[in-house]
């Protein structure tokens, strides 16, 4: 990911770092804006108890998948080596819009799924895009940041690819108490406002 | 063999504390706050730190 970052051209000198950078972001929030306004609005035509209910399962299945299998279901493989050759704008275009989705490649920790979930049980388009944007521009933000860092430091990729094992136990128990929290407030929720009716 | 089995016990009680203990906080947290915090607040949180974390991924 970092490779790719570091070869990407605009104007097709090494200089281009800056609005590549720039642009390997505007893409990220837009498609992930885009992915998270779709759910969103998704979410929007499904009622609140309905979409409660279905976020709630759609939890409560991936928390069971999570106690026994330690990799999430994911697409075993990374972003494409052929975008290299193009050594232009859609070597960084293509790899964050790849990158933002976040299914489109390897996943490597079940706290992704809260993200889709998230943007669909908003039930709304605005919250949904503003959800996955957030992710995206994240996610990608800090790949360049690690570009930055390792433009001077050839290390830092290593000590950073270490830290897997570890960070994968941190998104584990991160993920099970947010998975356990938003499954009690949705069923608070629901009961409260079925108690209401 | 009698190895493996301890490893496997230990790898089992670490997995319910990663997973079935951290579940069962989320779920008395929600509880006692009476839902407090925003789920799109909550999905924001796990969007940035699953985002930054990803950077590890071999």
């Amino acid at each position: 990911m970092v490779i790719m970052i570091t070869r990407t051209r605009v104007l097709g000198f090494r200089s281009d770092a800056l609005l590549a950078g720039a642009i390997f972001l505007a893409v990220s929030v837009l498609v992930a804006a885009v992915a998270g306004a779709t759910l969103g609005a998704v979410g929007l035509l499904v009622a609140m108890p309905i979409r409660g209910v279905v976020g709630v399962c759609a939890v409560l299945a991936i928390a069971v998948a999570a106690v026994s299998r330690r990799l999430p279901w994911q697409l075993e493989r990374e972003t494409s080596i052929r975008w290299l050759e193009y050594q232009d704008w859609r070597t960084a275009a293509y790899n964050s819009a790849s990158l933002s989705l976040g299914f489109a490649t390897r996943i490597g920790f079940w706290m992704f799924y809260l993200v889709p979930i998230g943007a669909f049980m908003s039930g709304s388009a605005l919250k949904g895009a503003l959800v996955y944007s957030v992710y995206g521009g994240a996610r990608c933000a800090a790949s360049l940041g690690l570009a930055a860092v390792a433009m001077r430091s050839a290390h830092i990729t290593d000590r950073v690819l270490n830290l897997y094992a570890s960070l994968r136990t941190l998104g584990d128990l991160t993920f099970f108490t947010l998975a356990g929290y938003l499954v009690g407030a949705t069923v608070t929720l629901i009961t409260g406002g079925l108690n209401a009716s | 063999m009698r190895l493996n089995i301890t490893d496997l016990r230990r790898t089992q009680r670490s997995r319910v504390f990663v997973t079935l203990l951290p579940l069962a906080v989320g779920l008395v947290l929600a509880r006692v706050t009476g839902v407090q915090v925003d789920l799109v607040v909550l999905s924001l949180l796990a969007a940035v730190m699953v985002g930054v974390i990803q950077q590890a991924l071999p």
